[in-house]
């Protein structure tokens, strides 16, 4: 096999290297990926490159991905659960064009699946890679602007001041507010950002089967959670940590206990509730076509 | 350097430096990913014998300019062209401090320099810490020691051939600076194993 993603001669496209990063780019992130699997949740700081997209539409996740991939690997590449959004199309066409793998929408098919704020209903298995887009990974930034003092405070276990902001949650609003980018701490030991999953997520992290590997490109920093590894949810003992219910099925496949996108259907209040992963979805709805697309209205 | 040392030194690197490159790493990870589990990985590299070639494709595949390594006085006596193959083909610098190396080479754990002398990184940055590539001359037969931890699923037994209890204690006294310290991949045959800092180890059976 040739070793770049040679293009036809007929278009005159450039010729890349294998998954578009050069050789020294890719090592240097490998390198940062086996310190981020060996600590886990700690945030190793690898040295980001521009990629072909602006910062903020995955350039973390994709550099993490270029560095794993290889020619045998299936790709899915999913935003907000779905694999027909803009940013999962073009980052899965990137890697078609860039690397020549095959892609899927089958979660069960994919070997590597980068995921932009979701993770997938189906349960991940051993021979799977998960890579996340993460935006700020730093847990405590919003709490201390301070990266001299955030590096200080994970170097001490010091997590007093996320305890605080959980508290000052409760104080005000009576429950912990949070309801995305939930943070967690890692193998007894690093609080972590899990990227900006819905919590409802949260627990599919714990024990996972699946190795999963979060990028941020504009912050610089890579972590992992291997496989089998304890992922829990801050809480206090009175207030538990506690994922999203929804009172209604999914409206398109009926199945409950899955995270649902809420769709405006009109502008009189018309909206529907449906599964936020589309591979999920299509998969679980009945097969006679005869599907109760249980569309209800707000009571107005 | 004679003729016959510079073809050594220049050739039997990776056929395929992507591919290669990139298989050698999926292995390494999944190994520091499942710590204590026998990753099947064939070698790719003819380093000068007898340099064992699993330690010179890993080598291969995450060293090079920005990177240092150690190689055991005990290989360099044997394979002396060692240290200018893994200078050619990787470009990585060859430091004579174990405390200076990003990688730390030994072909066998008798070999392997005190592993408090090497860099476990600091507080602020436990990444900053060396890697231990070591050859065993195989993965079982030697004193048992249960693992457990991040990657493993309640427990796994490990037993390979050619380490000393006090060599053990060594790895149990490293898991005891966790964040900091140093990560081990072990390699025998054509097969590896992980064994990072996070892996709690028991000297002794299950």
């Amino acid at each position: 096999m040739n070793e770049t993603a040679a293009i036809d001669a007929k278009d005159a496209a450039p010729v890349y290297n294998f998954a578009y990063l050069d050789e020294q780019t890719k090592r240097m992130i490998r390198r940062a990926l086996l310190k981020a699997v060996a600590i886990p949740g700690y945030q190793v700081p690898f040295a980001s490159r521009e990629m072909p997209m602006p910062y903020g539409w995955g350039t973390g996740g994709v550099q993490v991905t270029a560095s794993v991939l290889g020619p045998d690997d299936v790709l899915k590449v999913i935003d907000q659960g779905a694999d027909d959004t803009t940013n999962a199309v073009a980052i899965r066409g990137f890697f078609e064009k860039t690397a020549r793998v095959a892609t899927t929408t089958v979660t069960e098919e994919a070997t590597v699946i980068q995921t932009r704020h979701r993770i997938p209903e189906t349960r991940l298995g051993a021979n799977q890679i998960l890579v996340y887009q993460v935006p700020i990974p730093e847990p405590l930034r919003y709490l201390e602007p301070r990266e001299v003092e955030t590096r200080k405070m994970h170097g001490l276990a010091e997590y007093g001041l996320m305890h605080v902001k959980l508290y000052e949650d409760i104080a005000k609003h009576g429950h912990i507010a949070a309801t995305y980018a939930y943070p967690v701490n890692v193998n007894g030991r690093y609080v972590m950002d899990p990227s900006p999953i819905p919590k409802f997520d949260n627990p599919k992290m714990d024990d996972c089967e699946a190795l999963q590997l979060f990028g941020a490109g504009r912050e610089k920093r890579i972590y992992a959670i291997p496989p089998h590894t304890s992922v829990v949810s801050l809480d206090f003992e009175d207030h538990p940590f506690k994922v999203q219910e929804f009172s209604e099925p999914c409206a398109l496949c009926g199945s409950r206990g899955v995270y649902l996108d809420e769709v405006i259907l009109d502008d009189r209040g018309g909206r529907m509730f449906v599964c936020s992963d589309t591979d999920y979805c299509e998969r679980h709805r009945p097969e006679d076509g005869t599907a109760p697309v249980a569309v209800w209205e707000e009571e107005r | 350097m004679t003729g016959a040392t510079q073809a050594d030194t220049y050739s039997g690197g990776f056929r395929q430096p992507v591919f290669d490159a990139q298989g050698v790493f999926r292995v390494a990870l999944d190994a520091l990913a499942r710590p204590g589990r026998i990753m099947p990985l064939a070698a790719r590299t003819k380093p000068p014998r007898p340099m064992p070639p699993l330690l010179a494709d890993i080598l291969s595949a995450l060293a090079d300019q920005d990177t240092s390594v150690f190689l055991c006085p005990a290989l360099l006596a044997k394979a002396p062209s060692a240290a200018g193959w893994v200078r050619f083909q990787t470009g990585a610098a060859n430091v004579k401090n174990p405390a200076e190396a990003d990688f730390v080479v030994a072909s066998h754990p008798e070999n392997l320099p005190p592993l408090s002398q090497l860099s476990p990184g600091t507080p602020d940055y436990p990444d900053r810490s060396a890697t231990v590539l070591v050859a065993v001359p195989g993965f079982d037969g030697g004193l048992p020691v249960t693992l457990s931890g991040p990657g493993i699923k309640d427990k796994i037994a490990f037993s390979p051939d050619g380490m000393s209890r006090g060599l053990w204690q060594q790895l149990v006294a490293n898991h005891a600076l966790y964040p900091r310290g140093i990560d081990v991949i072990f390699v025998a045959g054509e097969a590896v194993v992980g064994l990072p800092r996070s892996t709690r180890i028991e000297i002794g059976e299950v």
